[in-house]
C-alpha cells in the first residue's frame, strides 16, 4: 500500500460531509476499490454516528471497513472550503485523511501504517506540513514518511 | 501513580491508536506511568503483562464496547472514559481519574 500522488485529490469543492463521502465513493468506484459507491458512502456515515471522527485543528479521518472493500487505501483530500463537521475544538473540516480498510482485513504493514497515520495527526511537526502546503509531491513524501512512523 | 489502561473502538483503525498515543504521552507530564494496550484491528497491541496489571493503582478503560480479557482486572479499580474524550483532552481525564481513584482512599 505505497502511498502515491494519486492518492491526493486537492481543492475539493463539496457542501457538507455527506457531498465529501460520495466524491470518495466516486473515486473508488473508478479506481475499482468498491463497486457500489451508495455501500461505501452508507459504510462512512455509519461510523460518523457511532463516533465522529472530527479531530482538530480542521482535520478529520473518516474511515469505513466492510466485505466490500477491495484493498485497504488511504487518501488525502483538501477541501477548497471548510465544511461542517462535529470535532473537538468545533472549527470546521478542511483537511481530510480518509481510511478504507476490508473488514477482517489482516494485513498487519498496512495496518501498521494507517495506525501511524492515525498517530500523525496529533503531532504539529506533521499536520503544519499538510495544513500549509499544496504542493503534491511534499505532501506525498510527508504522508509517506509518516505512514512509516516517522513522526 | 501507575496507570495501565485499554483502548477500543468500534473500527479499530484510528481512535484506538490515536487514544492510547494521547494517554501515553499526557502520562509523563503528569508524573504518572502510563502503559496502554490498545485493541483494535490488528489485535492486541502492547498488551498489558501480569505484571503491569498487578503493579498499577487502576485501569482506566477507554472504549464503550466490550474488550478482550475483562477478567484480567479482576478486583482492580476500573474507570471507563470516552475515547473521543480521551484523545481531545489526556491530560485532563487521568488527573480525573486520579482524583477519583485518590477520592476513594
Amino acid at each position: 500500500m505505497e502511498f502515491r500522488n494519486e492518492n491526493i485529490l486537492l481543492d475539493v469543492a463539496v457542501k457538507d460531509k455527506l457531498a465529501l463521502f460520495e466524491y470518495i465513493a466516486d473515486y473508488a468506484v473508478t479506481h475499482k476499490i468498491v463497486a457500489d459507491g451508495d455501500a461505501l458512502v452508507e459504510a462512512f456515515l455509519k461510523r460518523e454516528r457511532e463516533v465522529s471522527t472530527g479531530l482538530q485543528d480542521s482535520f478529520a479521518i473518516p474511515h469505513a471497513k466492510a466485505t466490500f472493500i477491495n484493498e485497504p487505501i488511504v487518501l488525502f483530500l483538501k477541501l477548497s472550503q471548510p465544511i461542517e463537521w462535529e470535532t473537538f475544538d468545533d472549527k470546521p473540516v478542511a483537511n481530510v485523511f480518509a481510511l478504507l480498510v476490508p473488514s477482517e482485513f489482516e494485513g498487519m504493514v498496512h495496518l501498521q501504517m494507517i495506525s501511524q497515520i492515525a498517530t500523525s495527526l496529533m503531532e504539529e511537526s506533521f499536520t503544519d506540513i499538510i495544513k500549509h502546503t499544496d504542493d503534491v509531491t511534499l505532501l506525498t513524501k510527508t504522508i509517506s514518511s509518516a505512514m512509516n512512523g516517522e513522526y | 501513580m501507575k496507570i495501565v489502561g485499554i483502548t477500543s473502538c468500534p473500527a479499530g483503525l484510528a481512535h484506538t491508536p490515536m487514544a492510547a498515543k494521547a494517554l501515553e504521552k499526557a502520562g509523563p507530564k503528569l508524573g504518572y506511568e502510563v502503559r496502554i494496550e490498545q485493541q483494535g484491528s490488528m489485535g492486541q497491541v502492547n498488551k498489558l503483562t501480569a505484571a503491569e496489571i498487578e503493579a498499577a493503582d487502576f485501569v482506566l478503560l477507554a472504549t464503550d464496547q466490550k474488550i478482550t480479557g475483562q477478567e484480567r482486572f479482576q478486583g482492580k479499580k476500573q474507570i471507563r472514559i470516552n475515547i473521543a474524550t480521551c484523545i481531545k483532552a489526556p491530560e485532563a481525564v487521568l488527573k480525573k481519574c486520579v482524583q477519583a481513584v485518590s477520592g476513594d482512599d
